[in-house]
This record gives C-alpha cells, structure tokens and sequence, in this order.
C-alpha cells in the first residue's frame, strides 16, 4: 500500500515572466504528486529583489531557498522536495 | 554532410525538380535548420555546465565593490552565460546594487547579458562562420565595458529611483550541485533552450528562406546599401522596438545580406533587436529615472551605430 507524506510544505515559486512560473508550477505539482502544498507564486520585481532573488527563477520551500538563476531539473526538484516528507 | 541530407530530403525523398524556386528554398530551409539546432544543442550544453558555476551570489560577490576597469571587464565576461530577459533586470539592478556594486559595472553586466548569449552565439556561427561570431561577441563586449564605463564615470547614482535604496534584501543561501547534478541540469538546459527556440529559428528560416528565394537581388543596395550614409542610424532604429531574440532575428539578418544589407548594418540591425529592447526600457524604469533611462539608451544608440560604420568599413 502507498503512503502518503503528511508533511505540509509552503512552496515559493520566483519568477520574473509568466511563461517560467508556469513552467516551474508544473514542475512542482508534478514533483509534489500527492503530497499537500501551499504554493504561491511571486512575479512582482520589488518584492522578488527583497526576498534576496537576484536572478530568477527560484524556488523555496518552507522558507529555504533550494534554486535560484536556474529551473530545476524534474530529478533535482523531485529529490529537494522529498527531503521534506 | 548537412547539405547532403538536406538535397536528399528535397530531391529523393520530396522529389522536386532540380532547379525550380521551391526547391531551392526548402534546400536552404532543410539545411539551415538542422545546422543551427546542432549549434544550439552543443552550445546551450556548454553553457548550461558553466552556468552550474556561475550562481548569483557568486556573481555578485564576484562584483560587489570592484573598481571601474577590471569590475567592467567581469561583469562583460559573467553576462555572457547569465540568462538575461527584460523581466529579470530589475531584480538583477537592485540585488548589484545591494551587493555594493557600481552603477557602471551593473550596466556592463546588463548590456552584455541580452547581447552575447548562447543563441547568438549558435546562430551566428551557424549562418556566418566563425569569423563573424567572433567580430560580433568582441564587439559586443568592448560595448558592454565601454558604455559601464562612461555611464559610471558621469556620476548617476542620484538617478536610481529611492525605492532601490529602501529594499533591504534577504540573504538567498543557495544549494551545492554535485557532477552528476551538474551535467543532468546542462542537458536539461540544452533541450530546454534547443526546443524552445526551435519554433522561432524555424519561423525566422522559413521567413528568410523566403526572402532568398523571391526578393530580387541587390533588392536592399539603394535602401540599405553602403552608399546610404544613413543605413546604419536608421537599422538601428527600425531594431529598438522590434522585440525579439537572435533566434527570431538572425535567419532573416541572413538573407537580408544575401540581398545585398552590408554585414555592418546587420549587425548594427542585430545588436539593436537583442540589446537595446524598448520594454526592457519600460520596466528598468522602475529602478531608474527618466535621465539615466535616456543616457542608457543613447550611449547604447551610438555604440551600435558606431560598430556598424565599423564593419561595414572592415568588412566592406
């Protein structure tokens, strides 16, 4: 029988355009499977350069941030989020 | 070896007449697009690993406090494999300017960013050869150290928008990547950029395989020629709004001196479509005011037409 991770994650997608975010949302819910997440998505300059992203795209999770200047591979992201399980 | 397989597709396999119009475009069509995307593929590898070197924090520590000169000259060299888009250059201007970094060494960064990329570079020796990629990434870089240097050296900092001055960013920690990590994030890169850019490297052949092949020769020697002192001014011009990549750009800046557009105000025509974008103008001003904006725009104006004189002199 499959399990479940209960583990709760707040996921921060960083991107500058809206075609990267997109990329980086299905990224990741494909990455999350059936796991539970709140993800938010941050697109607006200001608040991307105060949160410390230099170069989008980034991505945190529960606050750490795990990639910026790069997306992700779906190997990298799938092993970064399980980390959290 | 691609010219083999691109006659083999148009006469044997598609069987047209040899000779005729629509062969020969879809000869040069064939030909073009395969060149190019094994160009592409190789060189967005290569940049993919080195990019796995070149983090954003080791950029802006690499820059944070550099003096004019040697910080023009790096900051040139690390926006050569940095994925730039418009959209990305306010976070990079206010995340250098956190970081200590000079006004001028922060435009060199942002110059040489959108100018000098892999796909340029792919293209451009895909369809002109090695000599021009070269002339094309040398005088892109001596453009992106020449104007930080000017831009530094005129004293704008009061020209940066308060705003910058009042983010204070968090410290970003970024992850270690191991070799295997490395290369897994190169080939992901080199079929991520290969298969995006492919639909407009295709659409830009097609389009130039089109001017090859219908619009009569010598047709751009009286317009664009070099007997028009005015050719390169106004390349440069038609460029700034025309909001696109050298994917898009270059197979038609192909055929376009095929028709006679001498190779200086190509270039000149490229470096303005790539480096010197109008929405990219209108989202810096969010960070800059209106004056620095206008200095950015024109040093980068002159710059560009200066270089297509240049070429088309040496090049001529």
């Amino acid at each position: 029988m499959m399990t479940i991770p209960n583990a709760y994650m707040e996921i921060t997608i960083y991107a500058s355009c809206s075609c990267k975010s997109k990329a980086l949302d299905a990224m990741v819910k494909s990455a999350l499977g059936q796991r539970k997440a709140k993800i938010t998505t941050v697109t607006d300059p200001m608040k991307l350069a105060a949160d410390g992203i230099t170069m989008p795209p980034a991505l945190a999770v529960n606050g750490e941030l795990l990639f910026h200047g790069r997306m992700p591979t779906a190997g990298e992201l799938s092993k970064a989020i399980s980390r959290y399980d | 070896m691609l010219d083999v397989i691109a006659r083999y597709i148009t006469y044997s396999l598609l069987g047209l007449a040899a000779g005729s119009t629509e062969a020969g475009i879809l000869e040069y069509f064939i030909e073009d697009s395969l060149k190019v995307a094994l160009l592409l593929a190789f060189t967005s590898f290569l940049v993919g690993l080195i990019r796995t070197y070149i983090t954003p924090e080791t950029i802006r520590k690499m820059l944070g406090g550099r003096k004019e000169g040697i910080g023009n000259v790096l900051a040139a060299l690390l926006g050569i494999p940095t994925p730039f888009c418009s959209c990305s250059a306010v976070p990079i201007f206010i995340g250098f300017m956190e970081a200590g970094v000079p006004l001028g060494v922060t435009f060199s960064f942002l110059i040489s960013s959108p100018l000098i990329n892999e796909v340029a570079i792919a293209l451009l020796l895909a369809l002109f050869g090695l000599d021009i990629a070269l002339i094309y990434i040398a005088s892109g870089f001596v453009i992106a150290v020449c104007a930080g240097i000017i831009i530094g050296r005129m004293g704008l900092e009061a020209e940066i928008e308060d705003a910058v001055f009042r983010i204070k960013a968090k410290k970003a920690k970024e992850a270690k990547m191991d070799t295997r990590e490395r290369l897994d994030f190169a080939l992901a890169e080199c079929k991520r950029i290969t298969l995006g850019v492919l639909p407009y490297i295709i659409l830009g052949v097609a389009l130039g395989a089109m001017i090859h092949g219908y619009l009569p020769e010598n047709f751009l020697m009286d317009i664009a020629g070099k007997d028009n002192p005015f050719a390169v001014p106004v390349a440069v011009l038609i460029g700034i709004p025309l909001y696109s990549n050298a994917a898009g750009v270059l197979p038609v800046i192909q055929a376009l001196i095929g028709k006679g557009m001498p190779m200086g105000t190509a270039l000149a025509l490229m470096m303005s479509v790539v480096g010197l974008s109008l929405p990219e103008m209108i989202i810096l001003r969010k960070v800059l005011k209106p004056k620095l904006i206008a200095i950015f725009a024109a040093v980068l104006f002159i710059s560009f037409v200066l270089s297509g004189y240049l070429f088309n002199l040496l090049l001529g």
